[in-house]
């Protein structure tokens, strides 16, 4: 509790004593910002305040219930996967497969995101327009059937049994949902986990000392030349990718104009229609709207380093791949079921045209990328597992 | 004549801008006039977006658009900024429109123009007006600019009031915001011809070694220019914007390889040479290293924006 405790001043003792809570000093240049209720006292330089749920206010009681949960195997119908499974810390909470799999070893269509940021994003999962919340998305994965992933479904009052009789969860339930005589359900496991979740800031990387702590030799010469070209209207790459987050669907507490944008990155075009595979078809799904064919969310490039493979569906394995897919403007399959030429999907972002870069360009580009790798966060105990059973990064050991 | 006068403005905390942002948003609600103070009005400018005379919709192709075959171009975005929005009266005075402070379209002198509606991309909101109060007066005419003043185009994106954080607009934080986001393609559904081709305007050659740091100078280009229009009726006209005016001498359906999808106003960009005079700015192109600079001065008169009425 105390880690928390020091990143965070809890709510009673920063509407006390005024954003002078933090005592470790280790965040000193962090400026001091506050939601309604106390929680986001610190910071990363430059960042804007989070929205926080009405419905879902953050302590540092939820927020440790909800750590707890998030690595806890028992959260899974068979007692095999935590949330860490497919969101794991040395991976920047990502998994490193192209597609999931879930606790009974069915498959998910699609790749597991990465969480760093994720208070930031606008709408979560891949392409769901309508999923604002992250404790509307916590449920997901818990009572997902299509693919199964933890398996609640059916087996609610099992899983949540197996917390209420463990006195060290009566106690995290307790502390954080204080008053009430029975706060063992769904909702409220969702609730602490995503408390947990969006305290997930990354926001130190090499890119971030530079831009926003005055700190310029932070990033390397080759990472200075790959963000010059990052953001040129020749790889175009800021369109979707802009911002502090290096995600355009962004919101936060000075957003208030939605920000939810999907684009189709010319990845597939089935027999030359635009189709892409029946499993993964993006807002399509929501609409069955041509336009919306393929249609998925930007996210956010930080640490992306360490989320490989990438795209929503995870075929593409490296940085140096997804350079090239971009440069040629859309993936060629030449033979198979899924043949087709994806720079020619009718439906593809018209910014997304294609490039040429040099030999030196495209290590100066990955050089960038890897700038926004942020070994802080990565290594930071107050996002480790409690119970020990999930490493963090070997870099941390070091 | 009394010279212009200017609201005054203030740059509040985040707190006090949610709050007065929240108050606007009520007032604006309930109607009425009460706030607008003595001899003030309320006055509100629609904005209509036109392809070659017809009303945009969102993913629609148009014909003849430019010089080149097939001339069919499809449109998926269009915002832009306005700002020092200002009326004119009989006697030829300006009078600056104090824009609602609303928290989400209008900051500052500032207001954001979205006229997608349902263009694919979600639910996203969309805006035509610009909204504010104004001196009761006879005023025959409109002036307003293009884009976003010098010390608001390059705030912090993370740290920035709405609209300017829009994240859709966002250049870097060194060149500022896009002014106009208008994208399309030419020759839509053709495998072989169809080519991204946008309007993305904004300041260029802003002086700086990093693009995610404000410039250190003032930009070599701001490419923010003014409009007036004549016999403009706040209470009956509209304002057009053709962007069919802006392209009327573009091959929609090539760019130049190796150079932005149409024109983003880059100075070495052969696509801007027809686009940036015509959207009422006069135009530096610079091919390369060793070759003189060639002027290509606005058109005159501007054509891209005009009177209409309600529809």
């Amino acid at each position: 509790m105390n880690r928390v405790l020091g990143w965070a001043v809890a709510l009673g003792l920063s509407l006390a004593a005024g954003g002078c809570g933090g005592d470790d000093g280790d965040d000193a240049s962090s400026p001091s910002t506050t939601t309604s209720s106390g929680y986001f006292e610190s910071l990363p330089p430059g960042f804007p305040t989070p929205k926080e749920s009405v419905d879902n206010p953050l302590t540092n009681a939820k927020i440790e219930l909800g750590r707890h949960l998030f690595y806890d195997p028992r959260m899974s119908v068979n007692q095999t996967m935590a949330c860490a499974s497919c969101h794991q810390p040395a991976r920047a909470f990502s998994d490193g497969r192209p597609t999931s799999i879930g606790a009974t070893g069915e498959n998910h269509p699609r790749n597991a995101m990465s969480l760093s940021n994720v208070v930031y994003n606008a709408t979560f999962n891949w392409a769901n327009p309508g999923l604002a919340t992250l404790h509307a998305q916590a449920l997901i994965p818990m009572f997902g059937e299509f693919p199964v992933e933890l398996g609640w479904s059916d087996r609610e009052a099992e899983i949540l049994d197996r917390f209420r009789h463990d006195p060290l969860y009566r106690q995290l339930f307790a502390d954080a949902y204080p008053g009430e005589s029975d706060p063992f359900d769904a909702d409220r496991v969702a609730k602490a986990i995503a408390a947990f979740g969006s305290t997930l800031i990354s926001g130190n990387s090499p890119y971030d000392q530079s831009t926003y702590q005055g700190n310029r030799n932070a990033m390397s010469e080759a990472a200075r030349r790959g963000q010059e070209l990052f953001f040129s209207e020749r790889m175009e790459c800021f369109h979707c990718h802009g911002g502090f987050n290096f995600s355009q669907a962004v919101s936060h507490s000075n957003i208030t104009l939605a920000q939810a944008e999907f684009h189709n990155n010319g990845l597939y075009n089935i027999n030359g229609t635009g189709d892409y595979p029946l499993s993964n078809r993006g807002l399509w799904e929501f609409t069955h709207r041509s336009a919306d064919m393929g249609r998925f969310r930007a996210p956010t490039l930080r640490n992306i380093e360490l989320t490989a493979p990438y795209m929503h569906d995870g075929s593409i394995a490296t940085l140096e791949e997804v350079l090239d897919h971009y440069s040629r403007g859309g993936r060629l399959i030449a033979e198979g079921p899924l043949a087709g030429d994806g720079a020619k999907n009718p439906f593809k972002s018209e910014l997304i045209v294609g490039f040429s870069l040099t030999t030196r360009e495209k290590q100066d580009v990955i050089a960038f990328l890897q700038s926004l790798t942020d070994w802080a966060f990565l290594c930071d105990p107050r996002f480790a597992d409690p119970f020990g059973n999930f490493e963090a990064h070997s870099h941390c050991h070091q | 004549m009394a010279p212009p006068r200017h609201p005054r403005f203030s740059v509040p905390t985040r707190g006090v801008m949610a709050l007065s942002g929240a108050l606007a948003l009520l007032a604006g609600c309930g109607g009425g006039d009460d706030d607008d103070g003595p001899g003030q009005r309320r006055a509100v400018i629609e904005f209509q977006g036109k392809v070659n005379g017809q009303d945009f919709s969102c993913g629609a192709t148009y014909s003849n658009v430019g010089v080149g075959q097939p001339g069919t171009y499809q449109v998926t975005d269009w915002r832009f900024y306005v700002h020092n929005v200002e009326l004119v009266t009989v006697d030829g005075a300006r009078q600056a429109l104090e824009l609602n402070q609303d928290g989400a379209w209008q900051y500052q002198n500032v207001a954001l123009l979205d006229l997608r509606r349902d263009c694919g991309n979600g639910a996203l909101p969309t805006n035509a007006f610009v909204a504010g109060t104004i001196p009761n007066d006879r005023y025959t005419g409109i002036c307003f600019k293009v884009g976003i003043p010098y010390e608001l185009n390059h705030v912090n994106d993370a740290t920035a009031p709405s609209p300017l954080n829009n994240s859709g607009m966002l250049w870097n934080w060194r060149g500022g915001r896009k002014f106009i986001r208008i994208d399309g393609m030419g020759a839509p559904g053709d495998v072989d011809r169809a080519t991204a081709f946008h309007i993305h305007l904004g300041s260029t050659q802003c002086p700086g070694s990093d693009p995610n740091a404000p410039p250190s100078a003032a930009c070599g280009y701001p490419n923010i220019a003014e409009f007036c229009l004549d016999k403009f009726d706040v209470d009956q006209d509209t304002i057009v914007m053709d962007i069919g005016t802006a392209l009327e001498a573009s091959n929609v359906a090539f760019n130049t390889p190796d150079t932005a999808s149409g024109c983003m106003s880059a100075n070495s960009d052969p696509e801007c040479i027809p686009i940036m005079p015509r959207l009422n700015l006069d135009f530096t192109y610079i091919a390369g290293a060793d070759t003189t600079p060639e002027q290509y001065p606005k058109t005159v008169p501007q054509r891209l924006f005009s009177v209409g009425n309600h529809e």
